[in-house]
């Protein structure tokens, strides 16, 4: 087992320089000069020539390249363009945002969606089922723009319960009301999983085996079946983990939270190439890293798999 | 067990779709359509999805107005009446003709960027697991993983930005950071049917490489390619809504569902029926899909009883 | 000009820095205030509370050598002092100098400096500080994108090539007098020590960093109204009261101002109670009126805000003057301004907006003919119709505005296709000349209308200069710089409407509309005004009724 993870380890190293180059690449197909945002209007050539030298950007791209290479294999992802200020500070400072954000939506994704998914399974074409699909896709449907200000204004503005936006002072009430668009959105799609898992399940010989020993209903649902229904599910959560913890710049510009996705969003678009790399390098690193942890769970949860 | 009349008109358009050129069995075919058209629920899906298709094929003479150059200025933002039945929007424009002729572009989005996705997801998921082991397996899936590490909305904005916004930007941008999941999905079947005895069979009887993928790989993988397809319709006109959000949907003043939401936000208070008519076409449009991508789920299935 | 509006377009306005603010401008009009309006009863003023504002994005510098986008000037307006400040209306008024000279020449400024400013560390201000401060944006180290500011002054040129080792026409007399000496008249000079880049700054607190463009850059250290206390990016940044400031202690303990990027949320925000005041857009404008919980809070100011169409003058089918002047004919401002864009802006008949000396209430410009464009065109070969493309930022407002717009052309035979971009690519294309035309704005970095017609019309100026469509004219060059030298007010004033006049003829933008601000505050709020001018507001006459 620690073969196969030392050997996927190594083959996140490929992926990493590939994530790099690509974002490298893309970067200079871009139109936009970077020099531009920094240096304003109406400065001299002298000024915006000297400015591009200082960034490093009149040297040949390849050496720009391998330059950030160099600098990103010692952990040092230099500086903003704009703002000169440190990435992986920067980083540091966004990351738990996006974190807790993430985790609170995945917190409400799973009490939502996957009783609402089980409860529709084993009312399978009734009307509780049809219910919960209306409901569910409604949810799916909804843009978060459109989401975001409603419940800023039920929750915000007209009962007052709830911050409109922003950290304040990093409570979780600061959370909850983008955790909600965020994570209702994920519980949509969960619900339908679950659903589609658990009637997969439901439908298997040793359940049948079980009613007909005459277990009840919820003994089987929640023992025997849930138990087995666990790894497609808990993929799933995993995925929607590694996409949250990318940041959501939709949400995350909406509800004025300085977390991981506004950051790489704003660079995108005032070309802080710097930024852009770092951001693209340590989302990709989280996204990869959240698949490896998951493969170690499937060990935990389910005994029939090994890694060898 | 013989060729059914019907062997499925919808099937072969979404089929072509996905591969060029894909050879189902029709055995097959026309039990899944037997099983579907015994399914309520998908059939309603079914008819919705031709419904719409209808819209958008015959909205110049469904819709009263023209979309774009029947303008007032004097006469915006107002509610649904007689004339307008829709109401106008901020142009003063009808607002029914928009929707009516947003279907077209926005069902355009949804199946077009679905459908790189599905040549890029299929074509290399195949390639792969056809040559699991290989150095093309390899490339494969490190590029798949590649993709798939990048943060996607930020790729597809960049991607955008990068060629200029636009309905082609759209397809490209959508269908570039979605096909990895289709592509590991695919090998993986692949991988699976490979090891069949039918497949064995053809090889042994000296059928070619491309002959072996095509008719009687990739039609056992149906199933999956045509949920995807319908499930993910709905995905990519929702993502057209939030590209349009930062300012990289189609351009103005074609009229897409996602862009009229959008610029409807800002008026939600003095004109709600802007954000709601193509609110409710996008959730129409994304319940007709979702039911005919279950149906499809279910009758596609092998293990499903007949 | 951020097209952020956006919140969306949130994203673009970040650039700045003074000029083109580019739609999304409404969110800067938090940076301006308001008249207070009603509620004349004379009150005494209240010490203490805190002023939540917001702002559209983080701030890139809090370094005035450095500081070029909007948001930032605004900050250092408040933190730092320049020798002058501006009034509303954007008129030069007393700062740091309690008063000035100008030689008869108009070549020689001599500011007699306040004697009790005091730096936020404490230490006492002088006319070294002045000094230091216009040599080091200067001086070539510094690299400062805003030499631009000061290099007409006498000796700036040879400091700059590193041949002096001081800008001779800086001559410290005493130390609350300092002589400033142009190489030449330039009549704006005044107005531009308005600008960020000539505030005030500590040498000490600079040379206390290695990199102080890195390192100083968020730790501000200036003699304005409000001290630095913090900044976390993304999220706020959190200003207190000066208690020593030379012009009294400002009401407020101190000013917050969060970092808000969307102007749906802005709204909620302020409507939550959270914000002492936003900036309202034309969507907004008429709810808040009529709700009579806001509707007597509403103040509005005209901006420097110049909104228009640029005509690339270089390249066909623009560089026949006749085909410029045919899309001039072919908008309907005035219907535009009384439906889209209703009570926020203003029809602008040429460059120079109202409140500038040069604007002509009178002036003609060109109205709505579409008959007018038809026949220009056929004159100019394209009877049978033109085809363009008009990049701009995406913006929700950029295309409620520019969707009528491309019918009234066709009506003129004008097809028109509007090209939605990111505003930082379409800001490397204009500037290496790489488009037909395009939607922008442009707003004034200090108060003169030659801030308009020297960087949009001279030759000088092509591409990142402000003549973003390489429009050239020689008698126009030569007018500008005449103006320039004129120290007389009416004679200058006189040439910039023959400037004005030549432009219009010449048509190498259509003007679209002059920008006003609308801004809506808490009921609590009192002397809040809006300024004409980006960076005038210093806060100090604002205060909170209990």
């Amino acid at each position: 087992m620690s073969r196969y993870f030392i050997r996927r380890l190594l083959l996140v190293v490929p992926v990493l320089f590939g994530v790099s180059l690509f974002t490298f690449i893309l970067f200079f197909i871009v139109p936009g000069d970077p020099v531009l945002s920094v240096v304003g209007e109406r400065a001299s050539p002298e000024t915006v020539a000297l400015i591009r030298a200082e960034l490093g950007l009149d040297k040949p791209l390849p050496v720009q390249y391998a330059t950030w290479v160099g600098r990103a294999l010692k952990g040092d992802l230099g500086r903003s363009f704009l703002n000169r200020r440190s990435i992986t500070e920067s980083i540091q400072a966004r990351f738990p945002v996006t974190l807790r954000l993430s985790l609170f939506s995945l917190a409400i994704a799973i009490v939502l969606g996957i009783p609402a998914g089980v409860w529709a399974a084993v009312h399978k074409g009734t009307w509780i089922d049809a219910a919960l699909r209306n409901v569910s896709l409604i949810g799916v449907c909804t843009p978060v723009i459109f989401q975001g200000l409603a419940l800023q204004y039920i929750f915000g503005v007209w009962l007052g319960w709830l911050p409109v936006s922003g950290i304040g002072d990093g409570s979780w009430r600061h959370y909850l009301l983008p955790a909600i668009v965020l994570g209702t959105n994920i519980a949509a799609f969960q619900a339908r999983l679950s659903r589609a898992v658990m009637l997969e399940v439901l439908d298997q010989d040793y359940i049948r085996t079980a009613r007909a020993k005459g277990l009840s209903q919820r003994v089987i649902v929640y023992k025997h079946a849930l138990r087995n229904a666990m790894i497609p599910i808990v993929t799933a959560l995993g995925g929607s983990l590694g996409s949250l913890l990318v940041g959501s710049a939709l949400t995350e510009t909406i509800f004025a939270l300085p977390g991981i996705g506004s950051y790489t969003l704003d660079a995108v678009f005032a070309r802080d190439l710097p930024v852009v790399m770092g951001a693209f390098l340590f989302q990709a690193v989280v996204f990869v890293g959240v698949n490896v942890l998951l493969d170690g769970l499937y060990v935990l949860i389910d005994p029939r798999v090994r890694y060898d | 067990m013989t060729s059914g009349k019907s062997s499925g008109n919808l099937v072969t358009a979404a089929e072509t779709a996905a591969t060029g050129n894909v050879y189902l069995g029709e055995t097959q075919l026309a039990m899944a359509w037997r099983r579907l058209r015994r399914d309520r629920v998908a059939m309603v899906g079914l008819v919705l999805v031709l419904l719409l298709a209808l819209v958008a094929v015959l909205a110049p003479w469904i819709a009263p107005y023209d979309p774009v150059t029947d303008y007032n200025l004097r006469n915006r933002l107002q509610p649904p009446s007689k004339e307008h039945w829709l109401g106008t929007d901020a142009s003063g424009r009808d607002v029914f003709s928009r929707i009516v002729y947003g279907a077209r572009i926005s069902l355009t989005v949804g199946l077009t960027s679905r459908v790189v996705t599905l040549i890029l997801g299929v074509g290399l998921g195949a390639l792969a697991g056809y040559f699991a082991g290989t150095w093309v397996d390899m490339l494969v899936m490190r590029l798949s993983e590649i993709v798939d590490a990048l943060p996607s909305l930020f790729v597809a904005i960049a991607i955008s930005v990068a060629i200029g916004p636009g309905i082609y930007t759209v397809f490209i941008a959508l269908g570039f950071v979605g096909w990895a999941d289709m592509c590991r999905l695919i090998r993986g079947q692949v991988l699976t049917i490979r090891e069949q005895q039918f497949v064995e069979a053809a090889r042994a009887i000296g059928c070619s490489t491309g002959r072996i993928v095509f008719r009687h790989i990739l039609p056992q993988v149906t199933a999956p390619i045509m949920v995807s397809l319908t499930m993910g319709i709905a995905g990519a006109i929702m993502a057209e809504t939030a590209l349009s959000f930062l300012g990289l949907g189609a351009q103005p003043p074609t009229p897409t569902w996602g862009s009229m939401m959008n610029y409807a936000r800002q008026y939600i208070y003095i004109a709600p029926h802007l954000v709601f008519a193509p609110g409710v076409a996008i959730l129409i449009t994304v319940y007709a899909f979702n039911l005919l991508g279950d149906g499809l789920r279910d009758a596609l299935d092998p293990r499903t009883k007949t | 000009m951020l097209r952020l509006g956006r919140l969306f377009c949130p994203r673009l306005s970040r650039t700045l820095p003074g000029l083109w603010g580019l739609v999304l401008v409404p969110v800067l009009a938090l940076a301006a205030s308001a008249l207070f309006a009603g509620n004349a009863v004379a009150e005494t003023p209240r010490y203490g509370g805190t002023w939540m504002g917001a702002i559209a994005n983080d701030p890139p510098t809090l370094d005035p050598a450095y500081s070029v986008a909007a948001v930032d000037g605004m900050l250092i307006a408040l933190l730092y002092d320049g020798l002058i400040g501006f009034d509303t209306e954007g008129r030069p008024i007393p700062n740091l100098a309690a008063r000035w000279e100008i030689s008869d020449d108009n070549r020689t400024y001599t500011f007699y400096l306040v004697d009790n400013a005091y730096f936020h560390n404490g230490k006492h201000f002088t006319a070294e500080d002045v000094k230091y401060s216009f040599e080091r944006v200067l001086h070539p180290d510094t690299a400062s994108p805003r030499t631009w500011v000061l290099d007409r002054i006498e000796g700036a040129k040879e400091f700059m090539a590193g041949e002096a080792s001081e800008v001779s026409g800086i001559r410290v007399i005493d130390p609350y007098t300092i002589q400033i000496t142009l190489a030449e008249p330039f009549a704006p000079f005044l107005s531009m020590l308005g600008m960020p880049a000539a505030h005030i700054v500590d040498r000490n607190e600079i040379e206390k960093y290695a990199d102080p463009r890195t390192d100083y850059a968020f730790q501000p250290v200036g003699t304005g109204p409000f001290k630095f206390v913090s900044f976390n990016p993304g999220d706020r940044i959190t200003l207190a009261a000066h208690e020593n400031y030379h012009y009294g202690r400002p009401y407020l303990d101190g000013i917050v101002y969060r970092v808000i990027n969307d102007q749906a949320t802005l709204i909620a925000e302020f409507e939550a109670g959270t914000l002492h005041s936003v900036g309202l857009s034309a969507t907004d404008l008429p709810r808040f009126r009529s709700d009579p919980r806001y509707r007597d809070y509403i103040q509005t100011q005209n901006n420097f805000w110049l909104y228009f169409i640029g005509l690339n003058a270089t390249r066909p089918p623009f560089d026949d003057v006749r085909v410029r002047q045919a899309v001039s004919w072919a908008v309907d401002r005035e219907l535009l301004a009384e439906t889209v864009v209703k009570d926020t802006r203003i029809p602008a008949k040429g460059p120079i907006p109202p409140g500038l000396d040069g604007h002509r209430e009178d002036l003609v410009g060109y109205g709505y003919d579409p008959e007018k464009a038809r026949q220009l065109l056929a004159e100019a070969g394209y009877a049978n119709g033109l085809t363009f493309e008009v990049h701009m930022a995406n913006s929700d407002v950029n295309v409620q505005l520019f969707e009528p717009i491309q019918q009234m052309m066709a009506a003129a035979g004008i097809r028109m296709e509007i090209v939605l971009r990111d505003f930082s690519a379409m800001l490397a294309d204009t500037t290496r000349n790489a488009i037909d035309a395009f939607y922008a704005s442009w707003g004034a970095d200090y108060p003169d209308a030659e801030n308009y017609l020297y960087p949009l019309f001279h030759s000088d100026n092509f591409g990142a200069g402000g003549n973003r469509t390489s429009f050239s004219h020689p008698e126009v060059d030569r007018l500008i710089e005449l103006a320039q030298r004129t120290a007389d007010r009416d004679e200058r004033i006189a040439l910039y409407h023959q400037i004005e006049d030549l432009v219009l003829e010449q048509a190498p933008r259509v003007f679209l509309f002059y920008g006003q601000t609308w801004v809506v505050t808490r009921p609590e709020v009192r002397g809040y005004q809006l300024y004409r001018i980006f960076n005038a507001d210093k806060m100090t006459g604002v205060w909170l009724a209990e």
